[in-house]
């Protein structure tokens, strides 16, 4: 009798075993979150193109103090002769209008060494201005030799918004084309435009070449444990 | 009679689990070459990982698994169009799985964003 309460003891035990197992593979976190460096795809491969002629961009207004245009395409020769194996150039023209960039022919027209040339070209907007908040209410003046406290704090800040082209020379097709804007705010009322100035490309110059050359970045994945 | 009923439900029951525990078995080989490849990719030996997540794909042509995680492996070496192929072909088999999905979303994305932001910007106007 007590033979065959064991048996049947145990069938049960072994069904149990089975289900618990199959239960517990059941439960578990089907995936595994994964940070990986992703090589991103460059926009164009420049490498392919014998020359890069920088123009001057299209610019609303002029700047005091600062040759906006001369400093753009100094900058990004000296920033792209790092990157580019090929010729590098620069260029005047003479800008129509703002939309010129996607004019085919007005690309076209111009006259180049190479017929595979590209052009590195845009618009720019680069603002000034001085941004005044007040502090506190109710400052009271102290008595005595000291100065009255000032009510508000002054901010000098500087916008700089680039609209960046890559065009080919023959076809006048645009091959990249990127708005970038950064803007920064100086304690400082001494602060000058050309330091300013440099400040933002050094942003903008990081956003632009990884864009353009594709540079490593870091993303989520999941990857999935179980078939 | 009852005692029949009890032994007939009693081997089903036993049936009914080994024939699981056989089919999970032959999966579990499968499984095995999924989870090494997923360790060997958190040592970030990527070749071995596509190795093994290929070697799935041999057990199993459609494994999802295997398909998502051999897309990762191919974005991680900088191959886009294969890993492209290999998120589609996923997202096939299985339609509604968040992760592939978020996966070739964000795969697609890094594909020519510069391109994309001008097609966008021109339809906009």
């Amino acid at each position: 009798m007590q033979k065959i309460k064991m048996k049947k003891n145990s069938g049960r035990l072994v069904a149990l075993a089975f289900s618990a197992l199959s239960l517990t593979s059941c439960v578990t976190d089907p995936t595994a979150k994964v940070k990986i460096e992703i090589p991103a795809a460059p926009a164009i491969n420049i490498a392919s193109f014998p020359e890069i002629t920088l123009t001057n961009f299209w610019q609303e207004k002029e700047i005091k103090d600062l040759n906006l245009n001369q400093e753009l395409m100094l900058y990004f020769k000296e920033e792209l002769r790092l990157q580019f194996k090929g010729k590098l150039s620069t260029k005047n023209i003479t800008w129509e209008n703002a939309e010129a960039a996607k004019n085919k022919d007005f690309w076209k027209q111009i006259p180049v060494e190479s017929k595979e040339t590209i052009f590195l070209t845009g618009k720019v907007q680069f603002t000034q201005e001085v941004r005044k908040a007040l502090l506190e209410k109710g400052i009271k003046n102290l008595d005595g030799p000291f100065a009255p406290p000032k009510a508000w704090a002054e901010r000098k800040n500087y916008a700089l918004k680039l609209d960046i082209y890559l065009i080919r020379a023959d076809s006048g097709e645009i091959l990249f084309q990127k708005d970038f804007q950064e803007s920064m705010n100086y304690e400082s009322q001494k602060q000058t435009t050309a330091f300013a100035f440099y400040d933002l490309m050094q942003r903008i110059k990081t956003k632009f070449l990884r864009a353009l050359l594709g540079s490593e970045k870091t993303q989520d994945r999941y990857l999935l444990l179980k078939s | 009679m009852k005692k029949c009923v009890r032994r007939a439900v009693f081997t089903l029951l036993l049936a009914s689990f080994s024939a699981s525990f056989f089919i999970s078995c032959s999966s579990s080989r499968l499984n095995d070459q999924i989870k090494f490849g997923i360790w060997a990719s958190e040592k970030d030996l990527w070749d071995e990982a596509i190795f093994r997540w290929k070697k799935a794909l041999a057990l199993d042509p459609n494994s999802v698994a295997a398909h998502n995680n051999l897309a990762v492996a191919y974005e991680k070496k900088g191959f886009f169009e294969e890993a492209l192929k290999e998120y589609e072909f996923t997202l096939k088999l299985a339609p509604n799985n968040t992760y592939v999905k978020s996966n070739y979303q964000n795969c697609k994305e890094n594909i020519q964003p510069a391109k994309k932001d001008a097609k966008d910007k021109d339809e906009k106007k």
